[in-house]
């Protein structure tokens, strides 16, 4: 019984616990209620997000390369400003303003409330009044006159704007959200909605959208601030100032794409997908998200975790105490291996370089354009990072999302430049921006990362690696080059492969990889050599932004169909209706274009699949069809594909835009240029042929060049790499596209005895080191010594294609190889104008430098140009004289050596 | 012994126990319901565990408890061992507490609750140890394993729990009083001791438990943070009437402002949609809920049945006292849900397991088996 006993103690101490539990209930509802109830009706809890400070990007000589600063924001709320008045007393001169949260209630009165006006009028005299029984003064005392806005035109002049500026601002949003409403009813009706309710909802959503703040300046000077802050009188009701964090970038255009930018989040679908990755806590509709570089690779550490503070406010509005207070924890630090000193001196090195025509270089515009990079070649460490044209980080990137975003439009010189599609609200207005933003490029391509080109001969001592790598004995050993063409090359003499890495001798490689009996076995082991130092694949795993550039492998087949359909696609997607809040799309006040339909007609001499890079293509057709709908003014493009010609081993496809309208050639608009190759801009009046009747009928043509290829292709099982395309590749030409980064990261393959390191920029997160992957290749020394041979030759002997260059000055052994790539790229990164005929050529100059006591370092330098000369006078004297640089810096001592 | 055929174990069942456990948890889900905050649906969320929790309340039913209490060291040693995975890869919003699996995250330390009732059940039905006082000693080790296990995560309110647990089964199987009041008297001096030794207790808890001291009081932004919580919970409570508000869009916009509302504050949800006379009702359905879980356990003769019966009893009854108690400020801020109301899967999965647990004690009427009873 004694269990039975002990159970029923239990029982009745849980009914117990329960009936104290329920009196506590009853206590704090029946006893306390009225006190709760006065609690609840005086507390209105205001959750505040507190902004997480960002983690700061810091470059090796401790330069503050990106932080997050406080700034005032100035917000305009339509609908108290709407509200805004003043009024002055004519006896007394007491100033009313109107005021207060709610204006139903408080408005300014009619009379003066002044001690003197409320007892009595302007004569003395009372009046009673007979329904309140209190003393008013006398009809016409105190009344009070209103008076035009002057403290807004102050605050305007203090921040440099137009008078008027604030009031046609909240006009436009005015205008903007009627239009909205007017959609919503629109909507609503044509779907047969006549509730009763309908104008009330609308009544409240106009309501809503009005009292959304509207950013009228991002960067408000303290002491302005102020004037608003302080404001207790209602002088600048209407008008917010806003505490926030802004990404300040100190340096201004240091290395734009590496660094980043960040901007808040586009809509709710992007909060809740980065939440799901990052935890609810961290992610808010007002997150700063990097968006491009270190800034986006690094989001994880950067961002920190926001805090909230519950905030308790009156009856009012009006903050009274602080409830809950969760501070937020900031982001880490990025220690950057980057010497900002050298880098930037190397920037002023390559504009200077470039802009130096003295031996023949000519640059669009006198426009320089070009990159350098250098690695650490043992860790992989990027120690310099110098690009130009670069552009402002600070000109309100805040405000831009992605390339989606942006359009492109040509700034006053002329060039082509990417601006937002939504109008651009702080700190900065378009016409500044069209000021300066002057990079003919789109805003996300970093030459060094980004834009992959032809690498030219700087191939050579890497085909010259991996032909020694295979085994078998040197097909072109000993063989007597007597110049020529396809491919062209000088009298080189006799050469051997150290010799043809110091000429640079084109027959020397292509002929080894062309079709001979070596070409079965090396164009497998080659092709697979090269991809195994990182060509054709993402060069780092540090950025997702960086390219993977092309390899052989990537050079595919495809169908013109295809390259179409895929137009068509970006075509829809461009023209896409602009969405609501609730995902609706908003009716515009004209009908908007609509995206024009591509037609595509087929001759039977079309090949069924041709050869190349079908997503640009796809580019190309939908710029192509946009520009032509829209001259011409009609819906459907029609375009029709003949075959013109077979040469060799190049079929060049014309194709007819029919829709234009003209006759005649015509020039695509400066915004096609960059994508579409040189030869294909200009489309020339044909007199005879099909074309001619084409022409006389009025439809313009243009032509395109691609590798032949007969007979539909898998697309999902690996290309075949025929003996054209290895010569090609040999030679640093045809399927093959790089970027700097690729290229010293093969250097630093050569200067550290056959690791491959991963180039990064970031040596430590907050106080952690960073980790990247370093793979042995498995190099035989006599092989990588007689490569370095050769390219010493480049740099050290007469007949080396860099000696010209002032290397006396770089106080340590230089290796190096020069490279001009005669072919137009994938990329033209400059706007053209009629004269600009010509394919872009890229000198190259890319090796590595070893000294004692010193870090070995791999570097790769490129030069745009629009004429030919010779890398070794162009590009290898700009990489001299950023070596001598860095040589002089401390930062390139060994760490530990001399200690 | 012969063992029940499934058909048997089904007719003998309770229903009735399990009608209650059911009603209570499509009363969790409905206030759910109401106490979303509209971003998840977090009603249907725990509609669907709710299935599933009634799904796993039936397999417990069907396999004989006496199996589930013969291999009571794997599961102890599994509990264990989840318990110290999620102290590697454990996640959750300031307390590692979950492992997730995909989407799905799971809590050891609720399914642990129910191992240590079997375990203790299963090792104090065999020992007669527990009546001396050295006997205490292997009993209380096997709690405080998975005790410190579950601090380390840290939830002091789970693990607080499994106190209880321990004194309740060796209370009624039997143990000295006197043995226990000395373990408990210790118990509170080590507790005290805890508290004021720097690095054991995490700030947070130490906090909670000041901001419970110090109700009413605003001392330091950290402490109103946490009185914040209690103070809102009491308004919500305070703020009702005898019937309630409704389950309205009016209840749910004056339940904005209460956190965690849809889990350990479900309560003060409760009492502001349905009023003190919904909470009444409330409680009645736990009083009785409660004392049908303990007749089973007197129903039963079978030692291990009767204490794994008490244990989960045990369970249910702290559980609910704890979580009601801290929503109207008599105790301290701990993680404890509501059993079968708070939103949560595991636990509800959890407590519909015990709850099927029970059952199955209760189905089960085996003839003398070893010894009688403790009397």
């Amino acid at each position: 019984m004694r269990f039975q006993r002990r159970l029923r103690i239990l029982y009745v101490g849980f009914c117990v616990a329960l009936a104290i539990v329920w009196l506590r209930a009853g206590q704090l509802q029946v006893v306390d209620g009225a006190d709760w109830e006065k609690v609840a009706r005086e507390m209105r809890q205001h959750h505040q997000p507190l902004e997480a400070r960002r983690g700061s990007i810091v470059s090796a000589d401790g330069r503050i390369l990106a932080e997050d600063a406080h700034a005032f924001q100035l917000a305009l709320i339509p609908y108290e400003w709407q509200r805004r008045g003043r009024a002055r007393c004519a006896d007394c001169g007491a100033m009313y303003y109107q005021r207060g949260v709610d204006v139903k209630r408080l408005y300014i009165p009619s009379t003066c409330s002044c001690a003197r006006h409320e007892r009595r009028g302007a004569s003395g005299d009372l009046k009673r009044d007979a329904y309140t029984r209190t003393d008013v003064p006398q009809e016409g005392a105190g009344r009070l006159e209103r008076l035009p806005d002057g403290n807004v035109r102050e605050l305007e002049q203090a921040l440099g704007m137009e008078p008027g500026k604030l009031a046609a601002l909240a006009a436009e949003r005015v205008k903007e959200v009627d239009r909205i409403v007017d959609a919503i009813e629109r909507r609503a009706r044509s779907k047969g909605d006549t509730s009763v309710f309908l104008e009330t909802m609308l009544k409240q959503k106009r309501e809503d959208l009005l009292k959304r703040r509207v950013l009228v300046s991002g960067a408000v000077p303290d002491d302005v601030a102020r004037l608003v802050l302080t404001d207790e009188d209602g002088r600048y009701r209407g008008l917010r100032m806003v505490d926030t964090l802004r990404r300040h970038y100190p340096q201004g255009d240091f290395a734009p794409w590496l660094i980043g930018w960040t901007s808040k989040m586009r809509d709710m679908k992007e909060v809740e997908r980065l939440r799901a990755e990052f935890g609810k806590a961290r992610i808010t509709l007002e997150t700063r998200w990097g968006r491009r570089g270190l800034e986006q690779a690094y989001n994880a550490h950067l961002h920190g975790v926001p805090g909230m503070q519950v905030r308790q406010l009156d009856k009012q509005g009006r903050f009274t105490r602080v409830l809950a207070d969760t501070p937020p924890r900031p982001g880490h630090t990025l220690h950057l291996a980057l010497d900002l000193e050298v880098s930037r001196a190397a920037e002023q090195l390559l504009e200077a370089q470039a802009n130096d025509t003295s031996h023949g270089v000519y640059f669009p515009g006198g426009r320089p354009s070009g990159a350098f990079v250098m690695l650490d070649a043992t860790t992989g460490e990027i120690l310099v990072w110098a690009e130009t044209p670069r552009f402002d980080l600070n000109t309100g990137l805040d405000d831009l999302y992605d390339t989606d975003r942006v359009k492109p439009v040509r700034n006053r010189e002329g060039l082509r430049i990417w601006e937002p599609r939504t109008p651009l609200e702080a700190p900065l207005d378009l016409e500044t921006w069209r000021s300066q933003v002057i990079v003919p490029v789109p805003l996300t391509m970093s030459r060094i990362g980004q834009i992959a080109v032809e690498p030219g001969s700087t191939m050579k001592p890497l085909i010259g690696l991996a032909m020694l790598a295979s085994g078998l004995p040197l097909p072109m050993e000993g063989y007597v080059c007597s110049g020529g063409r396809n491919p062209g090359c000088h009298h080189c003499g006799s050469v051997d492969l150290e010799r043809a890495i110091c000429k640079s001798c084109n027959r020397y490689f292509a002929f080894s990889l062309r079709d001979s009996k070596y070409w079965g076995t090396y164009r497998s082991f080659v092709g697979e050599f090269i991809q195994d130092l990182g060509f054709g694949i993402r060069p780092t795993s540090e950025c997702d932004d960086w390219t993977a550039g092309r390899w052989l492998w990537d050079w595919y087949d495809f169908p013109v169909t295809e390259a179409v359909a895929e137009a068509q696609r970006i075509l829809e997607a461009r023209h896409a209706p602009e969405l609501d809040e609730d995902g609706k799309p908003i009716a515009k006040d004209g009908p908007g274009r609509r995206a024009p339909r591509i037609q595509l007609t087929l001759s039977p001499r079309t090949p069924e699949s041709i050869a190349g890079d079908m997503p640009r293509l796809a580019a190309k057709f939908a710029d192509l069809a946009d520009w032509v709908a829209e001259q011409a003014g009609v819906d459907t493009v029609q375009v029709g594909v003949s075959q013109e010609r077979r040469e060799g081993n190049q079929v060049t496809l014309r194709f007819v835009v029919r829709s234009a309208g003209r006759t005649g050639w015509f020039k695509l608009p400066g915004a096609l240029p960059a994508k579409l190759p040189p030869s294909i801009h200009r489309m020339k009046a044909p007199t005879r042929g099909l074309e001619g009747d084409i022409a006389r009928g009025g439809h313009a043509w243009f032509e395109i060049a691609f590798p032949r290829r007969i007979g539909r292709s898998d697309p999902s099982s690996p290309p075949v790499i025929r003996p054209e395309d290895g010569r090609n590749a040999a030679i640093g030409q045809g399927p093959v596209l790089v970027t700097p980064l690729h290229m010293a990261r093969a250097m630093a393959s050569l200067a550290n005895g056959g690791f491959l390191v991963e180039p990064h920029a970031v040596r430590a997160v907050g106080s952690r080191r960073t980790r990247f992957e370093r793979r042995a290749l498995k190099l035989d020394p006599h092989h990588v010594d007689r490569v370095r041979n050769g390219m010493w030759q480049v740099v050290n002997t007469p007949e080396g294609t860099a000696d010209k260059a002032p290397w006396y000055d770089v106080p340590a052994e230089v290796f190096g190889k020069t490279g001009t790539a005669q072919v137009g790229g994938q990329w033209k990164p400059w706007a053209t104008d009629e004269a600009d005929d010509g394919a872009p050529w890229h000198h190259w100059f890319v090796g590595f430098a070893e000294a004692p006591g010193r870090r070995t370092v791999a570097f790769a330098c490129v030069l745009h140009s629009r004429t030919e000369a010779a890398a070794g006078m162009t590009a290898g004297p700009a990489t001299a004289k950023i070596l001598a640089r860095w040589f002089q810096s401390k930062r390139s001592e060994q760490r530990g050596a001399g200690r | 012994m012969r063992t029940l055929t499934l058909g048997e174990r089904l007719k003998n069942a309770d229903w009735v126990l399990l009608g209650l456990g059911v009603l209570l948890a499509f009363v969790g889900v409905v206030a759910v319901q109401v106490a979303e905050s509209g971003e998840v649906n977090y009603g249907a969320i725990q509609l669907r565990w709710m299935i599933l929790g009634v799904t796993a309340c039936l397999l417990m039913l069907a396999i004989p408890y006496r199996f589930v209490v013969q291999f009571r060291w794997l599961w102890y040693l599994g509990g264990v061992l989840l318990l110290l995975v999620v102290l590697v890869v454990g996640s959750g919003k300031s307390a590692g507490r979950w492992i997730a699996i995909g989407s799905f995250r799971m809590q050891p330390s609720e399914i642990m609750k129910l191992i240590l009732v079997i375990t203790l059940a299963g090792y104090i039905r065999y020992e007669r140890s527990h009546r001396t006082f050295r006997g205490l000693a292997t009993p209380f080790l096997i709690t405080l394993i998975p005790f410190m296990l579950i601090m380390k995560q840290p939830d002091l309110g789970t693990a607080l729990l499994l106190l209880p647990v321990l004194f309740t089964l060796l209370y009624v199987a039997g143990a000295r009083r006197k043995h226990l009041a000395i373990v408990l008297g210790a118990g509170l001096v080590a507790a005290v001791t805890l508290y004021f030794t720097p690095g054991l207790m995490n700030e947070y808890q130490k906090n909670r438990v000041r901001a419970f001291l110090l109700q009413g009081s605003d001392e330091t932004a950290l402490l109103r943070s946490h009185n914040h919580h209690i103070h809102n919970s009491k308004t919500v409570v305070g703020t009702s009437s005898l019937l309630g508000h409704g389950t309205g869009e009016e209840t749910k916009e004056s339940l904005r402002f209460l956190s965690e509302r849809h889990s350990d504050f479900i309560f003060p949800v409760i009492i502001h949609a349905f009023g003190l006379v919904g909470a009444t009702l409330l409680f009645m359905l736990y009083l009785l809920f409660i004392g049908l879980i303990l007749r089973t356990a007197l129903k039963v003769r079978e030692p291990s049945g009767r204490l794994l019966a008490v244990g989960v009893g045990c369970v249910f009854a702290c559980q609910t006292v704890i979580n009601l108690a801290m929503t109207l400020g008599l105790l301290p801020i701990v993680g404890m849900p509501l059993p079968f109301l708070s939103y949560g899967g595991s636990s509800l999965l959890t407590s519909f397991a015990a709850l099927g647990l029970v059952l199955n004690v209760g189905s089960d009427h085996p003839v003398e088996f070893g010894r009688g009873d403790w009397d």
